[in-house]
């Protein structure tokens, strides 16, 4: 990756990091107040990256701005035909990109500022937009145009989302590669995908080693979690079978099985295992955390297709073991043990008591009425983990 | 630049001690399961209580009613043993205790307790009798458990068990989805209650009673009075006087919050006002003949002023 193919200046981005870096340690008391000043002065930098709630607002006022912005021009141009739209709204997006780069990225320094993010999606959408306006029939037109702007996008602009995207796109591309041949590699779409999400994590760790640089961390933890999950997810027999049937038009009886069936069953049981254990041998906290929530995927699977007993005295026996394992595990940690401890070393960037008061509130349901049915099934939505923040 | 630490270190603002120490986190020599424990133990929770509750309903006048009493009673005593062998004694300040899972034990015991609760109420056939009072009941048990045993998470529970006792569902992150403030009658009720929320919190704070509790009680008496105000705009046929109210408030409390720095309060009443504003505007222009010209502009004016207005005076809120 040629550095200069980035917008941004790396080195403020570097010293953002620094600086981001040295506060959650300040934060977590592992370095004085006095050396936390030090580095502060040492690393200061005019970048202007706002909080998370001033980032979202932004967001929201800057979308809401740049679209209705382009309501007046649409009056003005309202009798032009199919090419010309394509080459108005094309230019109105290379003007919002060269406007965004120009004033926000280069003169003001904004990073993640939520007005940049705004800028750069209405920018981006506005040339999509323009590229397939008069609505291109071969429907693999769409997923590698939209690939192609998504995956520059992440690159020049470091853009977390429009990195989700492209991953997205692709792997629509492969599928609907494999689905317009038809035939026998329709059946080994499952199989592709798996090999995707593969090729994908082993090329992030190649990347990783080829460019070290701190601030393309965040994109390779992003990059590596979601292929662990997809891989798992491409290979899961509930999301193969429901799939096949669905989308591939292939019908099956109660007593029918997919082709390779054994095959999936093996996969849904065998690689949330493999990651738990790879994650306690080698100590590695990504595979952990994926090898938990796909562990939980599993036997989800695995009720839904061969459980008797009714869905409430799963959950409820589940529940009951996690907390009993959490407990167990709580306490065997109490001292650090093979390198695992219970203790909170470098506190997470959004970690508060007040944030976590109102979640609660929100899911364990504090706010419904014993008198009503379902009562305990609260607010519902679970709105804990997601840490990436993308704007 | 790879390494964080290693330059921190060269550079001479961290000792080598702290070094060694950061570098064997970062190699994942020691990995700490803070987040992952804490998340499968409150999913745990969630779960259980969850199944447990419903599974009342389903077993009532069967076999296992008295069996999943008598677990309930046992869970509830076995927790309140090592509550009081942990807790310490009350406290207006904020109280730290050993047990690393304190906060989860009373969680858990309180809504174990109410869930027996639900259990024998409706066991005994007195839910009519006491289903406007279970949720006073079941708020005065959080608000009971989190001024004893100092915990926010309960205050914020024992708050929106208030309001669902009070007649509305408070779910402020599913509110486009939230029919629950339906009546005019139910506008006033929240209005009221979120000035007393607020108050509650400002009071905390001057009382030097539990003063960690005032971001929770002045967050949600915001954001309730807020909604109060604005469903009342567009749910009932006094919308002019409930759009000035809102506005004058939102007005106040921008400047009030601008001065005391809190930012986030200060959005809340930023987006209520231009709410507020917005609508009063649209009520103006839609009575005269061309104002629709006006409406074209006014979005991408007021929109880009403000972000204009906000990314100016950063440095006012640069400590959030």
């Amino acid at each position: 990756m040629n550095k200069s193919f980035i917008a941004y200046d790396i080195i403020a981005l570097e010293k953002k990091k620094i600086l981001s870096t040295s506060q959650s340690l300040y934060k977590s008391k592992l370095i004085s107040e006095k050396q936390w000043d030090g580095i502060r002065e040492a690393f200061n930098t005019n970048l202007y990256s706002p909080s998370v709630f001033m980032r979202v607002l932004l967001f929201i006022l800057s979308y809401i701005g740049f679209s209705t912005a382009a309501v007046p021009f649409g009056f003005i141009f309202m009798d032009l035909d199919n090419i010309g739209f394509q080459i108005l709204f094309t230019i109105v997006g290379i003007l919002l990109l060269f406007l965004t780069e120009k004033v926000l990225i280069q003169n003001k320094h904004h990073y993640l500022s939520g007005v940049t993010e705004a800028g750069l999606f209405s920018g981006f959408s506005f040339i999509a937009l323009g590229i397939l306006f008069n609505e291109p029939e071969n429907i693999l037109v769409y997923p590698i145009v939209l690939f192609i702007l998504s995956a520059l996008a992440s690159i020049r602009y470091l853009n977390r989302v429009t990195l989700l995207l492209s991953i997205a796109f692709l792997g629509w591309i492969i599928f609907q590669t494999l689905v317009d041949i038809g035939g026998y590699a329709k059946a080994v779409i499952p199989f592709a995908f798996m090999l995707y999400f593969g090729l994908l994590f082993l090329g992030t760790l190649k990347l990783e080693k080829t460019f070290t640089n701190i601030i393309f961390n965040d994109f390779y933890s992003i990059l590596k979690a979601v292929s662990l999950t997809c891989f798992y997810v491409a290979g899961n027999y509930f999301v193969v079978r429901e799939l096949s049937i669905d989308l591939m038009g292939i019908n099956l009886t109660e007593d029918e099985d997919i082709p390779f069936a054994y095959l999936f069953y093996a996969f849904t049981l065998l690689i949330p295992l493999g990651y738990i254990y790879w994650g306690i041998k080698k100590k590695r906290i990504l595979f952990l955390r994926v090898g938990l929530m796909t562990t939980a995927l599993s036997v989800m699977t695995f009720i839904y297709y061969f459980s008797t007993i009714t869905p409430v005295v799963v959950v409820t026996i589940s529940g009951a073991l996690l907390i009993i394992s959490a407990l167990i595990l709580l306490n065997y940690l109490k001292k650090p043990r093979h390198g695992f401890t219970r203790e909170n070393m470098i506190l997470n960037e959004t970690h508060s008591k007040d944030l976590t008061a109102f979640i609660a509130s929100q899911t364990l349901g504090g706010n419904s009425t014993p008198t009503e049915d379902e009562s305990y099934f609260g607010g519902g939505g679970f709105g804990g983990g997601g840490a990436n923040s993308n704007w | 630049m790879n390494n964080i630490y290693k330059l921190l270190f060269e550079q001479k603002h961290i000792t080598e001690k702290q070094f060694t120490f950061l570098e064997s986190i970062r190699k994942e020599e020691i990995i700490s399961l803070y987040y992952e424990l804490r998340t499968v133990l409150y999913i745990g929770i969630l779960l259980f209580t969850g199944g447990i509750g419903y599974l009342i309903y389903e077993n009532i006048g069967s076999l296992g009613h008295i069996l999943l009493m008598l677990l309930l009673g046992t869970l509830i005593i076995t927790g309140f043993y090592y509550i009081s062998k942990f807790a310490k004694p009350y406290a207006h300040d904020l109280v730290t205790v050993k047990l690393v899972y304190f906060d989860y034990l009373l969680i858990l015991v309180s809504l174990l307790i109410i869930g027996l609760f639900t259990y024998i109420q409706v066991y005994f056939e007195i839910v009519a009798i006491l289903a406007s009072w279970s949720s006073y009941l079941s708020a005065s048990l959080f608000f009971f458990m989190a001024y004893r045993y100092d915990n926010r998470a309960l205050l914020a529970m024992g708050i929106t068990a208030l309001a669902a006792a009070l007649g509305f569902t408070f779910t402020p992150i599913a509110w486009t989805a939230n029919d629950g403030v339906s009546t005019n009658y139910t506008h006033i009720i929240a209005i009221l209650l979120g000035v007393s929320l607020y108050v509650s919190g400002y009071l905390s704070e001057k009382e030097n009673i539990k003063p960690h509790f005032k971001f929770t009680y002045q967050n949600f008496g915001l954001i309730t009075f807020y909604l109060g105000c604005l469903s009342g705009i567009f749910y009932t046929a006094f919308d002019i006087p409930y759009t000035l109210v809102a506005l004058g408030s939102a007005v106040f409390m921008s400047f009030y919050t601008w001065k005391t720095k809190a930012f986030l309060f200060f959005l809340y009443s930023n987006i209520s006002a231009y709410i507020a504003f917005s609508y009063l505007f649209f009520e103006l222009v839609s009575n005269t003949s061309d104002g629709y010209i006006l409406l074209i502009y006014y979005f991408p004016c007021t929109c880009i002023g403000y972000i204009v207005f906000l990314v100016k005076k950063k440095s006012h809120f640069a400590h959030e």
